[in-house]
């Protein structure tokens, strides 16, 4: 099998094969909730660093006991849900944050209610103050000594330093195939692209970029697409799941970029390290990057970063999505909304979505539509 | 019509159509303003609070050079430091009349805003990007008690583009650490206001707002240590909407110390004559969370009908012990920043909303305790995710104490999420039971 195929079926997979192997090597699994806790830290410690996901939830019932699906999001009651159901028994702990009220409650939950072997929470702020930066030093600190003691062993400079050069090529290798979907014709598809981009929060990272180096050899070989497709960006949050990208494609579209957290914001900036100062820059280069809605007030750097990647990948429609009950991307749909006009580009009508129980004939309909309406 | 076995409970006109570009503080003026002074002077002190609100709004409205905007869990003692006015958007919502503020909300949604979106701040999200509010000359906001309030930050920041903004990022937790994060931010939040204002902070008026934010507490605090007699000396309607406003808004002001003190005095009588509220206390019930802004006659048919006082309420409740000892005559600048940053940590539904599950359950808990309930009445406001993610949780713990616990969803603001009667069906079972318990002990 090919390293686009491998990388797909780890994509898939929750958990993928790597886990199994990982954990017959007597190795521990960290899962964690969100990509402001950096998997740097976690793989210094030696452990495999694993982004919680929902995908293969097919109810949330043991979660909505909890979590009331009538004002909670259904990706963190979707993963809660698979907490309860045993699917991250192999976990060896959980390491939460406050990512969104919803995730956060999900986080805590798991904790109460189900007694993981260990966990622990890092308070991630939402502005780059010089008080709040500090404080997320402090945090990242505080977190590298509690997994030192759990693991029993220190994590030593030389450990996080060559962790962070593992995860800053994952990051430029992942850029690299991003960067393929410039062309007219990208030789995979975007619902490809978007699992490669979940097998990359959970899989080693040696082996990822071990695979993504073959990819990028396979790719070189593949003959481009054969016709011209209208191309899309998707901007907000569809998680894990890829139905949004198959319903875009499946209709003559192709998801040529997002600003998703599953997605570019993951990969697009490298982390700015700096040897002397290994936390100080970890936390500077986290709190900067590619932003999501929880950072505070942060909307005009997304649509500038929207407008930015709209120009480089010649994007011709933009969808917005967000999952139901989100606050942070609700409100992201009332401003690109009313910014619109500054952009020469079709916007969607906001996508809102169930992560469980997916309309997925609405989905396709309108993913339809708004591909047919860019073609004319 | 608006009943509940022949009790009734306020209505509405949502028939006629309600001119939203009206002027909402010169509106808030004459139709609150108005009712209050047209009351009789004996009752007429109990809401001095909101009159002083209001009076604030008026001079933002006046003074557009002293309008420092503030979210309303981010403790305005900073402002009045700072020789100025805070005018805090959400306040309209607690204070606006109801249907006023329901076509607010309606128009917000017409701009897209989010159905599930919270009304306390989705209820002025039209006024402020239609610009019809002051404009701020600085911005204090905070990322407590929810994501609603992260949400409102971004509406704050496009609609104010070149007023920047200070972010009072809140912790999770409560330890020593999380108070010194804070007052570490607000040493900041003071240059910012300096910078901002032009006003250069007096240390002296900062001891003097802190000496009297103290006070208040302090006199909160043995306020609500009568209300653990019984009978419970403070009706549950007629003090909580006007409590909320003065802790929401005027703590560090002289004039709100006055007014606890006549608060105070009034308790103590009551206490002094063994009588109660306004009628037989039967049942005593902790209210946790939301309460219908729309309508506090729902306490009053709970008192009417069952005799069930809320004893003890989440968001007029905010301190937990009496302020720390300090002599504000020589308090360091650093003193009073943590007493700042303790007072920021602790404000009602920020605590609860920004910090772990457990602080909500083991809040509840001590309340039920130390208030000695019968019960405990969660009236969840139905976008209010990280509370209703604690609520299950803290009823299973509270049953372990022998303290039923409802979970009632309401919607703080608007009555046609969940009307009075229909929260009086649903509270009416509950409070049949609890009585029933409590004959049969
Ligand atoms: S979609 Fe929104 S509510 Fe759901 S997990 Fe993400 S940030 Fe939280
Ligand atoms: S009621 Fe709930 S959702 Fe609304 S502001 Fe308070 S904590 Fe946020």
């Amino acid at each position: 099998m090919g390293a686009l195929q491998t990388l797909i079926n780890y994509g898939e997979g929750n958990p993928n094969a790597t886990v199994g192997e990982w954990k017959r090597a007597g190795d521990k699994v960290l899962g964690y909730w969100c990509s402001y806790i950096p998997p740097e830290i976690i793989y210094a410690a030696g452990a495999l660093p694993y982004r919680v996901r929902g995908c293969g939830a097919t109810g949330t019932d043991k979660a909505d006991h909890d979590m009331s699906p009538v004002c909670n999001c259904s990706f963190p009651r979707a993963v809660l849900e698979l907490a309860h159901n045993g699917t991250y028994d192999y976990l060896d702990g959980i390491i939460g944050m406050n990512g969104c009220d919803h995730s956060r409650r999900a986080f805590e939950l798991w904790v109460e209610r189900l007694s993981p072997p260990f966990h622990h929470f890092v308070y991630v702020p939402r502005t780059q103050k010089k008080a709040s930066v500090q404080k997320y030093v402090d945090e990242l600190n505080k977190f590298k000594t509690i997994l030192d003691k759990f693991f029993g062993a220190e994590i030593n400079s030389e450990d996080l330093h060559e962790s962070v050069a593992l995860y800053n090529e994952n990051r430029g290798l992942l850029k690299k195939v991003q960067e393929l979907f410039k062309r007219d014709n990208p030789p995979i598809t975007g619902t490809q692209r978007h699992h490669i981009v979940n097998a990359s929060v959970s899989i080693p990272p040696q082996e990822l970029n071990r695979l993504l180096r073959e990819l990028l050899e396979e790719l070189a070989q593949m003959p481009p697409s054969a016709d011209k497709k209208v191309r899309i960006m998707i901007a907000g949050w569809v998680g894990d799941d890829t139905l949004v990208h198959q319903a875009i494609e499946d209709s003559g579209g192709v998801v040529v970029i997002d600003n998703c957290c599953f997605g570019a914001r993951s990969f697009m900036d490298p982390l700015q390290y700096d040897p002397d100062q290994q936390m100080e820059s970890i936390a500077r280069s986290y709190l900067g990057r590619m932003s999501c809605p929880r950072m505070f007030a942060s909307f005009s750097e997304r649509f500038g970063e929207i407008e930015q990647l709209a120009k480089e990948y010649n994007v011709d429609g933009i969808v917005h999505t967000r999952l139901q009950f989100c606050d942070l991307h609700g409100i992201e749909n009332v401003f690109l909304n009313q910014r619109k006009g500054q952009m020469d580009i079709p916007l969607s009508s906001t996508l809102v979505l169930d992560y469980i129980g997916q309309d997925e004939g609405r989905v396709r309909t309108r993913m339809e539509a708004f591909v047919e309406q860019i073609r004319g | 019509m608006s009943s509940y076995k022949g009790f009734q409970f306020k209505t509405y006109d949502f028939s006629k159509k309600i001119d939203t570009t009206v002027d909402l503080i010169d509106l808030i003026d004459e139709l609150v303003g108005g009712d209050i002074k047209s009351r009789p002077e004996q009752v007429q002190w109990i809401f001095d609070p909101l009159l002083q609100a209001i009076e604030e709004l008026k001079f933002c409205q006046a003074n557009p050079d002293k309008v420092v905007y503030r979210h309303f869990t981010f403790a305005p003692e900073m402002i009045y430091a700072m020789d100025c006015v805070s005018f805090v958007p959400e306040a309209l919502t607690f204070i606006l009349p109801t249907e006023y503020l329901c076509a607010l909300v309606d128009e917000g949604r017409d701009l897209g805003m989010p159905d599930h979106w919270c009304g306390f701040l989705g209820g002025v999200l039209a006024p402020l990007m239609y610009k019809r509010l002051p404009q701020p000359k600085a911005i204090l906001h905070c990322n407590q008690p929810c994501d609603n309030s992260v949400a409102q930050g971004t509406v704050l920041a496009e609609t104010f583009p070149d007023t920047e903004m200070f972010i009072l990022d809140n912790p999770y937790t409560d330890d020593e650490e999380a108070v010194q994060f804070c007052a570490d931010q607000l040493r900041e939040g003071f240059s910012y206001m300096e910078r901002m204002t032009g006003n250069k902070l007096d240390l002296d008026r900062f001891r003097e707002v802190m000496k009297n934010s103290a006070r208040a507490y302090e006199l909160i605090y043995e306020i609500n240590e009568l209300k653990k007699v019984s009978p419970c000396p403070i009706p549950t309607s007629a003090i909580l909407r006007v409590t909320s406003v003065a802790f929401y808004a005027l703590t560090g002001t002289e004039r709100l110390v006055k007014w606890l003190e006549k608060h105070l005095a009034d308790a103590k009588e009551r206490v002094a004559k063994g009588i109660g509220g306004f009628r037989e206390e039967k049942l005593r019930v902790v209210w946790t969370m939301s309460w219908p802004v729309f309508d506090y006659s729902v306490y009053d048919w709970m008192e009417e009908e069952h005799g069930a006082i809320a004893v003890a309420y989440h968001s007029a409740e905010p301190f937990y012990q009496p302020p720390p000892d300090l002599d504000y005559s020589t308090a360091s600048y650093d003193e009073l920043l943590r007493l700042l940053a303790l007072r920021n940590n602790n404000h009602s539904m920020g605590r609860q909303g920004r910090g772990s599950l457990n602080t909500f359950v083991n809040d509840n808990i001590k309340w039920c305790q130390e208030f000695k309930a019968d019960g405990a009445i969660f009236a969840g406001h139905w976008q209010c995710q990280a509370n209703w993610s604690s609520a299950q949780i803290t009823k299973e713990k509270l049953a372990d104490q022998g303290i039923p616990m409802l979970m009632m969803m309401v919607d703080q603001l608007d009555p046609r999420v969940v009307s009075s009667d229909q929260m009086a069906s649903r509270l009416d079972p509950f409070l049949e039971m609890l009585t029933d318990r409590k004959m049969a002990r």
